[in-house]
């Protein structure tokens, strides 16, 4: 790990955004797979469980047969759609927000004071 | 245990070694690089030459090694903990800051090798155990991971070099594969199997536990400030929940919102949904009094 720490000793530059978010989508689709695991393991052995709604979901997500290529892709994928809905919710936004009607086409009118 | 090549589980281990082997291994031509230094150029060459060959020789008896400890019962829960340790250096940002590393020049060519081994010994262990606890057994990824780490530690330094600098989340990437990797080998520890199966709610509290560990060092400095009370927050609010569901695994009471009809349901959910809030208000005050407390005693 000494290579590692000294390639970022003088970094060209830090880890980008989508490098972030990337990686916290690989965490997350970890996470939802050992999740999935448990609860489906749960739902097999005690049917009352059954009837909770988000463990179903868990379990029906089916993650626990993934391998981690796998995961990393879907992590990929979701980082994805991700950053699509927050640019599509930034524009969005930016076109329902009504621009101020009384500043629109308007010129500043400069008074000056001739002697 | 061999699995089938083109399976999907060898693949993945695969990449999770290439992984390992580019964030971990190549340190070797760091180490010679330095001990080196100070020598005369075709005295370098020797060092270089007989420097890899014993590092790489030094990395097939410690894996030798490795998968025969692993397979002590015990070790591999030892050897988890160890790569959550590795994971969480890796991704410390204080780790490896300052001046030059510590590794003195040799001044002979027998000075110089002995150095080498000795540091590669030493620092190859992470990215042995790494791939041993990946390998799941199979002597087949363990030789191609060994080999996988001869080019890098050969030629690759640079290489390396070049990749985090130009992708840095590949370290970070890095360290969560080492995190899960380390939860693999816990959960794989023969001692712990029977427990686990008797109690499921242990591992997703172990994984978030882990990755709480591993990865909250790197996050709480590449957050913006108002983002950082998160690395605390998320993980401590995740095994919040995840305690309930080990309690009712304990002692064995099932209560369901959507079934709740007594008050003893409705207080039990009502401490599992909101009871978490009073504390993390109470974290927030905490940390923004001792923000404050800095921010004037820096001025």
């Amino acid at each position: 790990m000494l290579l590692a720490h000294h390639a970022r000793k003088n970094p060209v530059r830090d880890t980008s955004r989508s490098g972030q978010l990337f990686v916290a989508c690989v965490v997350v689709m970890m996470l939802l797979s050992i999740f999935s695991e448990t609860w489906e393991l749960a739902t097999l052995e005690a049917e009352f469980l059954a009837s909770d709604v988000t463990l179903e979901f868990l379990a029906s997500l089916g993650l626990r047969h993934w391998s981690l290529l796998e995961l990393i892709l879907a992590a990929g994928g979701l980082a994805i759609a991700l950053s699509a809905m927050a640019t599509v919710g930034v524009l969005l936004l930016k076109a329902m927000t009504p621009t101020d009607r009384r500043r629109a086409g308007k010129v500043p009118i400069e008074t000056s004071r001739t002697s | 245990m061999e699995m089938d090549i083109l399976s999907s589980a060898f693949l993945s281990a695969l990449l999770v070694i290439v992984l390992i082997d580019l964030v971990l291994a190549g340190d070797n031509a760091l180490v010679i690089g330095l001990v080196a230094r100070h020598l005369p150029k075709d005295t370098q060459r020797k060092v270089i030459f007989w420097g890899t060959f014993a590092a790489v020789a030094v990395r097939a008896v410690m894996a030798i090694g490795v998968v025969w400890l692993l397979k002590i019962p015990g070790f591999l829960v030892v050897g988890g903990v160890a790569l959550i340790w590795i994971a969480r250096k890796l991704l410390d940002p204080q780790e490896g800051g300052g001046g030059d590393h510590k590794v003195a020049a040799a001044q002979t060519l027998g000075a110089a090798i002995r150095t080498v081994v000795i540091a590669d010994a030493v620092m190859g262990i992470d990215n042995v155990l790494a791939i041993g606890g990946a390998a799941h057994g199979s002597m087949l990824l363990i030789v191609l991971g060994l080999l996988i780490s001869v080019p890098i530690i050969v030629w690759g330094s640079q290489l390396v070099i070049r990749l985090v600098e130009r992708w840095p989340a590949v370290v970070l990437l890095g360290g969560a594969v080492l995190a899960w990797t380390a939860y693999g080998m816990i959960v794989q520890e023969p001692l712990l199997k029977s427990w686990l199966s008797a109690h499921p709610t242990a591992k997703p509290i172990l994984i978030t536990a882990i990755f709480a560990i591993s990865l909250a060092p790197w996050y709480s400095v590449h957050l913006q400030p108002k983002h950082k009370p998160l690395v605390v927050l998320l993980p401590a609010l995740l095994l919040w929940l995840l305690a309930f569901e080990a309690a009712e695994d304990i002692w064995h009471f099932e209560v369901d919102y959507l079934e709740a009809n007594s008050m003893r349901d409705y207080a039990i959910q009502a401490a599992r949904w909101f009871g978490w809030l009073p504390f993390a208000l109470a974290y927030l005050a905490w940390r923004g009094r001792v923000t404050q407390q800095t921010a004037t005693a820096q001025r």
